[in-house]
């Protein structure tokens, strides 16, 4: 790209100088450039794709247009553009209606690279419809065509024609032949083999009716009677009818890749951008892609850029549109822009203008508003996160993904009761079995912009909000119990249900049906991991040896707190049994050890859970079932009030009910 | 070990993509540059859902890689210290893992290690730093990038050293290993280079620094991003300061609130501030003070404790050179405090106690009048006086006071309140706590910590101080465990802590207030009656209380609440008593309150939580008829009678609004309960409109036969017109309301015979479903007409 912006500067130096007279057209001349070397960069480099070419001769002949126009102004001439083309004879000709070239005008103009009738044309008069700029346009022709002919009558010689012919570009020759019935020319092409499909008219109508649409003169295809580019362009005509509807019209005419949800204009910013067109909310997205921005830029009236989605705001993913401009400079490529001012203010305005139609569709037309919700729920959250204003439009409207489907903020703080929980973790653990069981809806933290949004929210509108699987957020969902437990009952609880580095920690929490719940030490696990003697293999010395004097600092000797539910029935029940001196106070306190011991073996991966051995505790189960169960003379206090020695007992084999073991579990 | 990071980089993004998996390739090629140029609501945003994906998808070193530039983000641009601690460390073992070690990013998650020391207590860190990073600098090359973070780290430890000579040598070093290497600086290590320049105090090579360096940039082709541009102009600014060339630095020096939302820019900023504040060329206001100060408890909060020193250091010579001797005070014990979390104190040790010294050595003002007569003072000014100067006002009437105890705790509570609003928070928690041991029983000094505590969302601090008080003021503990319930929405604690509360002390107005909402919040209704009707017999008369005592007065309020709690509870009587006392005016005198007062709003909720606005005509204080026929996303329908809390959600226009919105405006209330369900059902009704007369007829005589309609399309709505399928009718979809008495049966029989004569026919295809009748002519016309 840089050599081709070279070479042009270059010849654009030469064509200041004088131009060779005429010369007897029957000389085969030379081209004032070395083409070969140009077309091949034009090929190459310069353009992404051969239907450019296309583009550039559809603008020179607009341009030609103009140019009659400024010339003869009072002159009658109706301006059209048509373009045929022939598959069987692999050709494409565009016919014009505007000023047609003198012999003089040929050997200047189509034969020289970097200057252009077209730019000095504009400099002079200072008209903005011209649109080439930089001589190029016809010579791009060769990029995808072997022979080139043009056929012009200047309508300042109506009478006189002339043919130029010029196969590869390099040498040429005119000549003179029949005038043209009205001023004007045709550009024929033979195209290259491998461009032959540029020769279907079907084809043309599809790329010309999106180069062309905001094009003055009127294209046709072939025998078309209906131009390609006669969609109503709403920001330029009143619309007759509702202004929205024809909005919608031209959003669906040319979004080709999505119908359109809703669409609103952009106008000109004060002090910013000359811009002008129109933005929508495109249908859908692209499986797993959020950015489908998609934004043609214009510049007097033809395309320049069919991508241009960077003037798009980063988060408007979902955005489509249209603007014009007469500030923005193209590159030499015609198919980018410069990053100047301009650029940046149009960015701003374009910005601006998604914001202003998303409240605008929002207020007035909520159908549309629900489906964009629906939508693109997901890039809106983020989006929400870039823009304060949008922040607020979509804080109570947008749904967040939950645990119990997409809801609103809302919605999840009336289900959470005032409170917005989000799981931070991407599930499992013990928060999500203790919500499970609640039936509270949990936002997925791990999902796109969700916990953000949510914290911005709660901050808004100045509600709770619990983060499972933070350290803070877990001890919300532990109260304290009303009244300390006394030491002696806090002691036997422990023996009773808590293994070895287990901290049991009276509390109150929902459900009441869940008695205990484990909650393993992060830090104390972090500690096992740093401490571990495999990390001196792993980790290099010098950082080991400071993380270590991190983790020194945490004990590590509770690796679990076991939360104790003192609202649970069975909790209340146990303790009262306890106090009563009830035999079955050790039995039951089992069950529950072995509950706790099964529960923790399913929310987390094995090994990472310092709760007890799990066949010990289905065993267990057996074990507290058969005592509850024995059947025992009335009055004989055989059920065993201590737990049996467990883990030396054969693996699956039952205890003996009756003869008890050591009284590990007894406090009392 | 794979040495070229961006090269795999591009490979995961590539295979990730091509695996279906675009969220995430995405995320890995957005992500690094949120981290790096302090985007860090787009990072938030990003990496919840990149790590669970790449946790998901067993990727542990797109995991490692996620979760570095994530913490680069949080150390380089949050500047976070204690904070960031267990992540490093854990994200340290996590990266040397078997599965994970020879991730070419498991170095630079050892230099976030490193960092991470130097966020903490840099100079304290010293010697480890500087060991973990010539262990990890001696296993790479200089050809690759993390060649260039290392050594700039390096360069950074040794400055933290006191030793920029050999931390400019050792960045040339690195220079040329990594050129012959083939490597190119980066822009990051020109800017590090311009920091130790600037420590030598060679500013006119920190400006040809970047100048090159920026220059050499562009000639790549690729442009300074917002976070480059923000620190080349910083970086400038500071050194122009120092040359004495203020108006230029002035020129590029960002704005405050740009320090305010990048923490990165705030120590130089500061240091710029203070050069340019010496040269008489930026003010020194009570204001900036407050902001550095809040900086300050930023960094205390993060646990970046050293250069939490750093910068206090600074505002405190700001404050001096203000006069402003409290604050200048109060900057010192936080620096004495601070000190105590250092590893190496010497350098700052030292300036703390000479700021402690100097502010002493402020003079203190002469006091108008004596101690205790000074807040009656300041409060009787017109104007409200300079915050710093009252603050040095008050501390001296403190330190001279003699009088009682509840004097001496009054001064304290302006005091904090005044140090709190200069950002001194922590400060002013502290002031209120000391003053807790003096004087245990003071209301309002409890009142206002406890303001302070749950402001700061301080769960453990308001606990603390619950604890407290519960031996001497029971009261008081169970007061503020319910405002901090209650800032946390848990309504059920709330009201158990007032009921505690009002057994202790039965006459308390407030906890009755806030029970009684918290009973509202949890639907108790007649819970929240008993405690209206409560307040009305605990409260004082209106008239003979005292302004301050008013709050325990009846107030209209109180009254609306009741009337409202008394409608859900169907309490006619006490809804017509409470009524009265507002000076409402029922129709009829007595029984249920049904009458037809004006059309109002009611906002709902729809299942998925948005809200949804209903007209409804207004039969009561609190109550309204709903009108509308409704979908299955609300709980309510047609002809319900709803309760809502009598308070305007949305103001009414002004006087100067449009006529057209003033005429169409109505008061929108919150809907509070279900009272009386009307049992309509909705069925919808489909098809091409049948004209405005056809229709007006169908609706009476709907409404005449008992069922209610409610047309839902715009009039944009249309059908497609059976007889061209280009052609477009307008169309109409309405929700149909059949009352409780008619079975489906009979309501499809209604419509039939409502519409048997229109041209074109309606199709309610799942009333016709539940009535079971022929659904054939419903599906043609769904058909036909494209519904």
């Amino acid at each position: 790209m840089v050599q081709a912006i070279v070479v042009l500067a270059h010849w654009g130096l030469m064509s200041e100088g004088h131009r060779p007279g005429p010369a007897p057209t029957e000389d085969l001349r030379t081209t004032e450039v070395d083409l070969g070397g140009l077309v091949s960069v034009l090929a190459t480099h310069l353009y992404s794709t051969p239907l450019v070419a296309l583009r550039e001769l559809v603008q020179n002949a607009h341009d030609s247009h103009t140019r009659r126009r400024l010339e003869d102004p009072d002159g009658r001439h109706a301006p059209t553009i048509r373009v045929r083309g022939d598959s069987a004879r692999r050709t494409v000709s565009i016919a014009d209606t505007g000023a047609g070239l003198t012999e003089p005008e040929i050997h200047a103009y189509l034969a020289t690279v970097g200057t252009g009738y077209t730019r000095l044309l504009r400099e002079v008069t200072g008209n903005d419809e011209l649109i080439g700029a930089f001589g190029l346009g016809f010579l791009s022709a060769f990029s995808i065509a072997d022979e080139v002919t043009v056929t012009t009558t200047s309508h300042r010689e109506p009478a006189l024609g002339h043919r130029y012919r010029s196969r590869g570009g390099e040498q040429y020759s005119v000549e003179p032949v029949a005038a043209r019935r009205t001023p004007g020319s045709v550009v024929e092409l033979t195209l290259k083999t491998e461009h032959a499909h540029l020769a279907e008219e079907q084809a043309l109508r599809e790329v010309l009716g999106r180069y062309c649409v905001l094009l003055g003169v009127p294209v046709f295809v072939g025998d078309d009677e209906r131009p390609v580019n006669d969609v109503p362009v709403p920001w330029r005509e009143e619309p007759a009818g509702d202004p929205y509807a024809a909005r919608m019209r031209f959003a669906t005419a040319f979004g080709r890749r999505f119908e359109p949800l809703a669409a609103f204009p952009v106008g000109p910013a004060a002090g910013g951008t000359d811009a002008v067109g129109l933005l929508w909310v495109q249908d859908g997205g692209t499986y797993g892609s959020s950015d489908n921005r998609d934004l043609a830029v214009y510049l007097r009236g033809m395309l320049l850029s069919e991508d241009a989605r960077d003037l798009l705001p980063s988060w408007a993913g979902f955005v489509g549109g249209v603007v014009e401009s007469h500030r923005l400079t193209p590159t030499a490529s015609r198919e980018d822009l410069q990053r100047d001012e301009h650029y940046r203010a149009l960015q701003q305005a374009l910005a601006d203008a998604v914001v202003d139609g998303l409240y605008e569709t929002a207020r007035l037309r909520p159908a549309a508003w629900r489906r964009i919700l629906a939508r693109h729920g997901q890039d809106l959250l983020g989006a929400a996160l870039c823009d304060d204003r949008l922040f607020t439009l979509l804080a109570d409207d947008v749904p967040v993904p939950t645990s119990q489907g997409d809801l609103t903020a809302g919605a999840l703080r009336a289900a959470g009761g005032g409170a917005v929980h989000i799981a931070l973790g991407s599930g499992g653990g013990f928060e999500e079995m203790l919500y499970r069981a609640m039936q509270v809806p949990i936002a997925r933290g791990d999902r796109y912009a969700v916990l953000p949004f949510l914290r911005r929210y709660a901050q808004l509108r100045d509600c709770r909000i619990v983060e499972l699987g933070s350290e803070h957020g877990n001890r919300e969902l532990f109260r304290d119990p009303e009244r300390p437990l006394p030491a002696e009952e806090r002691a036997w609880l422990a023996a009773a249900l808590a293994d070895e580095g287990e901290q049991l920690v009276p509390a109150r929490f929902e459900p009441p049906g869940l008695p205990l719940v484990l909650v393993p030490d992060r830090e104390a696990e972090l500690k096992a991991r740093i401490e571990d003697d495999q990390a001196d293999a792993r980790i290099p010395s010098a950082a080991l040896r400071l993380a270590r004097a991190f983790t020194a600092r945490t004990g590590g000797e509770v690796k679990a707190r076991l939360y104790l539910n003192l609202a649970a029935p069975a909790v209340q029940d146990l303790l009262t049994a306890y106090r009563s001196g009830h035999t079955g106070a050790a039995t039951a306190a089992g069950l529950l050890r072995s509950l706790k011991v099964i529960m923790a073996a399913a929310a987390g991966p094995s090994g990472t859970s310092p709760a007890g051995d799990l066949s010990a505790a289905l065993a267990g189960i057996g074990t507290a079932v058969s005592a509850l169960t024995a059947a025992l003379p009335a009055g004989l206090p055989a059920v065993p009030d201590t737990l049996p020695d467990l883990p030396e007992a054969l693996p699956g084999a039952r205890p003996d009910a009756s003869g008890g073991g050591p009284d590990e579990g007894a406090g009392a | 070990m794979s040495t070229d990071i961006w090269a795999w980089v591009h490979d995961a993004h590539q295979q990730l993509a091509e695996a279906g998996h675009h969220r995430l390739a995405e995320a890995i090629y957005e992500l690094p540059g949120h981290a790096n140029e302090g985007r860090n609501d787009q990072l938030d945003a990003v990496f919840p859902e990149a790590v669970a994906t790449a946790r998901a998808l067993d990727l542990p070193w797109v995991e490692v890689y996620l979760r570095h530039w994530r913490m680069q983000n949080l150390l380089n641009k949050r500047h976070q210290g204690e904070q960031a601690l267990p992540e490093a460390v854990d994200l340290l073992e996590f990266a040397h893992r078997e599965q994970t070690a020879s991730c070419p990013q498991s170095v630079c998650v050892v230099q976030d290690f490193a960092i991470c020391h130097a966020r903490v207590d840099g100079p304290g860190f010293v010697p480890e730093r500087l060991a973990v990073l010539s262990e990890t600098l001696d296993r790479i090359e200089p050809a690759r990038a993390c060649f260039d973070c290392l050594s700039r780290e390096y360069s950074d430890a040794l400055e933290d050293d006191g030793r920029p000579a050999e931390a400019l040598s050792h960045l040339d070093t690195a220079a040329t290993r990594m050129r012959a290497a083939g490597q190119r600086l980066s822009l990051h290590f020109h800017h590090s280079r311009a920091g130790t320049l600037h420590l030598l105090g060679r500013d006119e090579e920190v400006l040809a620094l970047l100048d090159t360096a920026e220059q050499a940039e562009r000639a790549r082709g690729s442009e300074l991003n917002e976070s480059d541009r923000r620190w080349g102009a910083m970086l400038r600014a500071r050194a122009l300061a120092r040359l004495g060339r203020v108006e230029e630095a002035l020129a590029l020096l960002p704005a405050a609130d740009e320090a305010e939302q990048h923490p990165d820019l705030r120590p130089a900023w500061v240091a710029t501030i203070e050069i340019l504040h010496a040269a008489g060329a930026h003010e020194n206001t009570a204001e900036l003070g407050a902001a550095v100060t809040g900086w300050v408890g930023y960094l205390d909060a993060t646990g970046s404790h050293r250069p939490c020193v750093d910068l206090l250091l600074a505002a405190g010579r700001l404050a001096l050179a203000r006069g402003a001797r409290t604050v200048a005070l109060t900057l010192a014990a936080t620096g004495e405090r601070k000190l105590t979390q250092l590893r190496r104190t010497d350098g700052v040790a030292g300036q703390v106690a000479e700021l402690r010294a100097a502010a002493e050595a402020l003079p203190e003002p002469e006091l108008p009048v004596p101690p205790g007569e000074l807040l009656a003072l300041l409060a009787a000014r017109a104007e409200p006086g300079a915050p710093e100067a009252d603050a040095d006002l008050i501390a001296a009437a403190r330190s001279r006071y003699q009088g009682d105890e509840a004097g001496a705790t009054d001064l304290v509570l302006q005091l904090a309140g005044l140090l709190g609003a200069l950002g001194h928070t922590r400060a002013a928690a502290d002031l209120l706590w000391e003053r807790l041991d003096q004087d245990p029983g003071h209301e309002e000094l409890t009142g206002l910590l406890g303001a302070v505590l749950i402001d700061a969302g301080d769960g453990d601090g308001v606990r603390r101080l619950a604890d407290r008080l519960m031996a001497t003021s029971p009261a008081d503990a169970h007061w503020t465990r319910a405002r901090w319930a209650a800032a946390e929405s848990r309504w059920a604690e709330v009201g158990e802590h007032c009921a505690a509360l009002l057994a202790e002390e039965p006459t308390r107005i407030n906890t009755r207030r806030l029970a009684a909402a918290a009973a509202t919040e949890l639907g108790d209704h007649p819970r929240a009656q008993r405690l209206y009707e409560e307040i009305l017999l605990h409260a004082l008369p209106a008239e003979g209380t005292p302004p301050q005592e008013q709050h325990r007065t009846v107030q209209e309020s109180d009254l609306w609440h009741l009337v409202t709690a008394a409608t859900a509870n169907r309490d006619w009587p006490a809804v017509r008593a409470a009524g009265a006392r507002i000076g409402i005016e029922f129709d009829e005198p007595e029984g249920p309150v049904d009458e037809e007062w004006q059309l109002v709003t009611v906002r709902a909720a729809r299942a998925n939580g948005t809200a949804a606005d209903l007209p409804a005509v207004r039969t009561g204080p609190a109550t309204a008829r709903l009108l509308p026929v409704l979908g299955d996303d609300l709980d309510l329908n047609h002809g319900d009678v709803v309760v809502f809390a009598p308070a305007l959600l949305e103001r009414p226009p002004g006087e100067d609004a449009p006529q057209q919105v003033r005429e169409r405006w109505r008061p929108v209330f919150q809907l509070l309960t279900l009272l009386d369900p009307a049992g309509y059902t909705t069925w919808w009704i489909d098809g091409a409109w049948p004209g405005d007369k056809k229709w007006a007829a169908f609706r009476q005589d709907l409404n005449e036969a008992g069922y209610a309609v409610w047309a839902y399309s715009s009039d944009e709505y249309a059908v497609t017109d059976p007889k061209d399928e280009d052609e477009m009718l307008p169309g109409i979809y309405a929700a149909v309301g059949v009352p409780p008495t008619a079975r489906a049966a009979e309501a499809d029989a209604v419509l039939r015979r409502l519409t048997k004569r229109w041209k074109h026919p309606l199709a309610w295809l799942d009333l016709a479903k539940a009535a079971g009748v022929d659904t054939a002519r419903h599906e043609e016309t769904v058909e036909r007409y494209g519904l």
